[in-house]
Formats: C-alpha cells, sequence, structure tokens
C-alpha cells in the first residue's frame, strides 16, 4: 500500500527544482526501505521462521516518518 | 504465463544451479560488504552514464555542463548527489571490508590471491575518486588533483614518467582532463570488471571463509547451504534496498552544492585540499620533515611518499608476511595490535587533515599525535588481550588471569563500572572541550596533549563498557565469572 501510494506521489513532482528532486529522493527511499521489508518477510517466512514484530513496527513507523517528511522537504 | 518463463528457463537455463550456495553463517551483512560495494559501484554506473549525455570533457565547457546538469537536467541534482555518495560509500565499503577480512583472516590460505586481486580493486575504488574529482573542473578539484599530479614528478623514474605519460601527456589542461575522463569512464571500470570476474571465479573455487570458533566445530544448523537464487538474492535484495535508501537519505540530508569554476584568481582564495579519503596521506606529505626546506630537503616529499608505498606494499603482501594458520583473535595479539594502530592513525590524521588544512604540522606534534594514538591503542588491546581473551597468546606464552571468585565478582564488576562511568564523563568533557579549543584557536601542543589524553581516556571507557557487556548477563541477571568473547576468536 505505501509503495503505491509513494508511487502515486512521485508523478505530481516537479523533476527540475531542487524541493521536487528531494521529495523524489525522500519517496523512492520509502519505496526501497518498503520492498525490504515486504523482501525480509517474504525470506523469513519462506525459512520457516517467523518475522520479528519489532523489525516489521519499527520499519511501518519509519516509513510513515519517511513519508511525511517527504511532504515538507 | 508459466509457459513464457519455462521457454526462458530451458533458454537461460536460470534454475540450474550456477553459483555454489551460502552457508547460513553468511546471512549477516559484515559477510556482504564487497558486494554492498559492488551496488555502490552500479548505482554508480547507472547514474554516470545519465550524466555522460551532458557532460563535456574540455577545460572550456566542462563546469559549465557540469553545472547545466544541476540546474536545467531533470533530476540532475539528484543524479551528481547520489553518483558523489555512492562513489564515498564505495570507498567507505571497500575500506571496511579490507578491515574485517584482515580481523578475520581471510587473506590465509587458500585465499591468499583472492587477498592481492581485492587490493588491487581498492586501488582502482581510489583511483575512481582520484580521476573523478578533477572532472566537474571546479577550483578545489582543479587545485586537489593538481597537487596529486605534482607528486607523480617525485617518484621513482620508472613509475614517473610511466604515470606522466598515463595520466598527464604533454598538451596542458585539456590533455589531463581528456584523460581523467577516459581513466574513469573506460580504463577503470573494464579494470574493476575484469578484476571483479576474476575474484568471483575465486570466490567459486574457495568459497566463503568460515567463522573461526576456537575449539568448538561451528553447529551443523549454520553450515546449512542455502541455494543462491531465490533465497541469497531476496536477502541481497533487502540489503541493496536499504543501502539505496539510506544513500538517497543521506543526499537529502546533506545536498551538494557546486563550488565555484576553476581560475587562477579564484584558486588563490582556497586552500588545496583532497577528499576525504586521501586527506591521511596528505596529512603525511605536510608533516614539517618531509617539507622542502625541511631537514631532509628536497628527499622530504619522496622519503613521505616512499612511507605511504611501503603502507601499500604491505596490505599488498600481507598474506605472504602473516603466514601462520592460526585465524583466532585471541592467538593473533600482534596482529591485531598493529591493525588497530593502523585504522586508528588512518583516522586520526584524516580528520587532524580535516581541521589543518594547508597547515604544515610540526614534527613534535606529529610524534606526539600518530606515538600517542599508537601507544594508546596499544595498551588498550594489551588490556583485551589481558582481560578478555584471558592472555597474551604467543607474546604473553598463554599468562591467564584468574577470574574473580562468585562473591568478590559483583564488587569486581561494582568499581569497574563507578570506573567506566567516570573515566567516560572525564574523557567526553575533556574531548569537547578541547576540540572546541582546536576549532576556536587552531592545532597547538598545548590543546592537542589533553585532546589525546581525552582520547585515551574515551577509548579505555569504551574497552571497559564492552568488557562489562560481556562480563554481565543481562538474560539471567547473573555475573559472569567466566568472560567468553564473540565468536570469532574465542578459545
Amino acid at each position: 500500500m505505501l509503495q503505491a501510494l509513494s508511487v502515486f506521489l512521485l508523478w505530481s513532482l516537479n523533476p527540475s527544482g531542487r524541493s521536487g528532486q528531494a521529495e523524489f529522493a525522500v519517496f523512492l527511499a520509502v519505496v526501497l526501505v518498503s520492498l525490504s521489508l515486504v523482501s525480509y518477510v517474504f525470506r523469513v517466512e519462506k525459512w520457516g521462521r517467523t518475522p520479528s514484530k519489532a523489525l516489521i513496527v519499527g520499519g511501518s513507523i519509519f516509513l510513515l516518518v519517511l513519508l511525511f517528511a517527504g511532504l515538507f522537504v | 504465463m508459466a509457459r513464457i518463463v519455462r521457454w526462458f528457463d530451458s533458454r537461460l537455463g536460470l534454475s540450474h544451479e550456477m553459483l555454489r550456495p551460502v552457508p547460513q553463517y553468511a546471512i549477516n551483512p559484515f559477510y556482504w560488504l564487497g558486494a554492498l560495494a559492488v551496488i555502490a559501484f552500479v548505482i554508480q554506473g547507472i547514474t554516470g552514464a545519465i550524466m555522460l549525455l551532458y557532460y563535456v570533457p574540455s577545460p572550456t565547457q566542462a563546469y559549465a555542463s557540469t553545472q547545466y546538469i544541476f540546474q536545467s537536467v531533470t533530476y540532475g541534482t539528484f543524479l551528481e548527489t547520489v553518483h558523489l555518495y555512492t562513489a564515498y560509500a564505495m570507498i567507505m565499503l571497500a575500506f571496511m571490508h579490507m578491515i574485517r577480512g584482515y580481523f578475520v583472516s581471510v587473506h590465509k590460505k587458500p585465499r591468499e590471491l583472492m587477498w592481492v586481486v581485492g587490493m588491487l580493486m581498492g586501488v582502482v575504488t581510489l583511483g575512481f575518486g582520484f580521476t573523478g574529482y578533477l572532472l566537474p573542473w571546479t577550483v578545489v578539484s582543479y587545485s586537489a588533483t593538481h597537487v596529486g599530479i605534482g607528486m607523480i614528478d617525485v617518484l621513482p623514474p620508472p613509475v614517473s614518467s610511466f604515470l606522466s605519460f598515463l595520466v598527464v601527456g604533454a598538451g596542458g589542461d585539456a590533455t589531463v582532463l581528456l584523460r581523467f575522463f577516459d581513466l574513469h569512464v573506460v580504463v577503470l571500470p573494464a579494470a574493476l570488471l575484469v578484476l571483479l570476474v576474476v575474484k568471483m571465479y575465486m570466490l567459486e573455487t574457495h568459497g566463503i571463509s568460515e567463522p573461526v570458533t576456537g575449539s568448538e566445530p561451528l553447529p551443523e544448523e549454520r553450515r546449512k547451504l542455502i541455494p543462491i537464487f531465490p533465497d541469497v538474492s531476496i536477502y541481497l535484495l533487502e540489503l541493496a534496498a536499504l543501502f539505496g535508501a539510506a544513500m538517497l537519505l543521506i543526499s537529502v540530508v546533506f545536498p551538494l552544492t557546486l563550488p565555484p569554476e576553476y581560475s587562477a584568481a579564484a584558486a588563490s582564495q582556497y586552500v588545496a585540499q583532497p577528499d576525504w579519503y586521501f586527506l591521511w596521506i596528505y596529512q603525511v606529505v605536510k608533516i614539517a620533515a618531509f617539507e622542502a626546506n625541511g631537514p631532509l630537503g628536497q628527499y622530504g616529499l619522496p622519503m613521505a611518499l616512499s612511507v605511504i608505498s611501503i603502507v601499500f606494499v604491505v596490505l599488498f603482501l600481507l598474506p605472504f608476511i602473516d603466514r601462520s594458520e592460526e585465524k583466532r583473535i585471541s592467538r593473533r595479539p600482534l596482529y591485531t595490535t598493529f591493525g588497530a594502530i593502523f585504522v586508528a592513525e588512518i583516522v586520526i590524521l584524516a580528520c587532524w587533515g580535516l581541521l589543518t588544512p594547508g597547515e604544515t604540522i610540526p614534527d613534535l606534534q606529529a610524534l606526539v599525535v600518530l606515538g600517542g594514538t599508537a601507544l594508546a591503542v596499544s595498551i588498550v588491546s594489551l588490556m583485551c588481550f589481558k582481560l578478555v581473551f584471558g592472555g597474551l597468546g604467543r607474546i604473553g606464552g598463554g599468562v591467564r588471569v584468574s577470574p574473580p571468585t562468585s562473591r568478590t565478582a559483583p564488587v569486581v564488576t561494582a568499581g569497574l563500572f563507578a570506573s567506566v562511568l567516570a573515566v567516560g564523563a572525564l574523557s567526553i568533557g575533556g574531548l569537547l572541550d578541547s576540540v572546541v579549543g582546536l576549532f576556536m584557536d587552531g592545532a597547538s601542543p598545548a590543546l592537542l596533549a589533553p585532546f589525546a589524553l581525552s582520547l585515551l581516556g574515551l577509548a579505555l571507557s569504551v574497552f571497559g563498557t564492552i568488557y562489562l557487556i560481556y562480563r554481565l548477563d543481562f538474560m539471567t541477571g547473573e555475573i559472569r565469572r567466566h568472560v567468553r568473547f564473540l565468536e570469532v576468536g574465542s578459545d
């Protein structure tokens, strides 16, 4: 969901201004962090283990912080 | 869809095991520092290729074209910033990869040549930094690069003439810029790719080095092999995505600004200073003894470069110098201490160089700071071996400290804790005080002595904290009588 939202936001940016480029970088970071979290859960479950709740909750909070930060850079 | 996948698989053989599976113990970011450096290289390749569409390698247009990328190209600032920070990350990761390899003895039989190839890759990586720095043709990059080029003349004649032919040529600034550009975008990437293939081939032959676990064999579960595709690839994807995100966020927090264009007038207002990864070399060259008007005269600079070359030669030949089969840190006190001194000296020299741009370093200061750092690190290292490993291996003939009894253990631990707190607080206060003084008044022996003492105190308190962490078993609330160290190197 966060990936979809961040990709949607990417289309609304001004790619030549410094601020727009900073927003792009933050939203791209959101995409990458969420991709990393999804891969982590997939891999750990594939190996028959339980993903760390702390990591998932912490990662999700970090993603939300990044998304909001992206709106203000 | 399945038919399409099967069609490609039957032609490309993707489902065949092309690469050696990876043992479970290697699912740890520290095993993938080299892979992350390669990912940084790939990101640089992509961002660099886009910038190539606009950059013009000529002294009259290099700066203007770089400025055009910054100001007019879509996502141009983003491209430049990410290109620069991934270059920094690549150099840092390569350095960390080497240092980790040194401490866990990956250079030992049968991986000696892997170490040599890795060192060559490290030199090529530094070459990327050196050649790429000149390309924007800013006053900072031009001045710093020409300090480096000037050093070529004092090298021994065969090396000097070869490097002059390769780098400088005979056509002035235009030739230098064009050669740096060619080296940066063609020669060095090609060399790195060839070396990467050679290193990967050797990695496939020897596999990933096993962690050293002392007398106890590695548990079977940790030896379990994991296929490269898809399992390890997914793990790498996680690391790569996090690395990419970190680079992007750093580029947002510290956006790049383009310094002024090079001109003789502008250059006179700037102090030539190389980028951070060459600062340690620059700081050695700035020591008064090596200056042209120093006691060594015209031989000063060649002498300084010889000292730096010896460091590189020793690093290259390390597998043939450190030939014992012992890999445990606890049994390698000499090499462990040398490694710690090397890292500390590089860091101190680089930070010192940052604080004293363009200043000649008095011999006494250099002696106090470099000698003091070596002494402080040696003392901390010897204390670590004495207290944590319980002996000094071959140096001390296996001297062991008798562990405290269960009655005295809490008293010893509480005493240590109080000492660590006191030393740590005093050191941090002293360090802040001396750093502020150094920034405000510049470097002087009166300020450097408390700075060195505070650093020593801080090192001792860090060591004390590490010791306490291992001494206190937080899971059970008990105090350990015997302190077992990290898995790597324990007996």
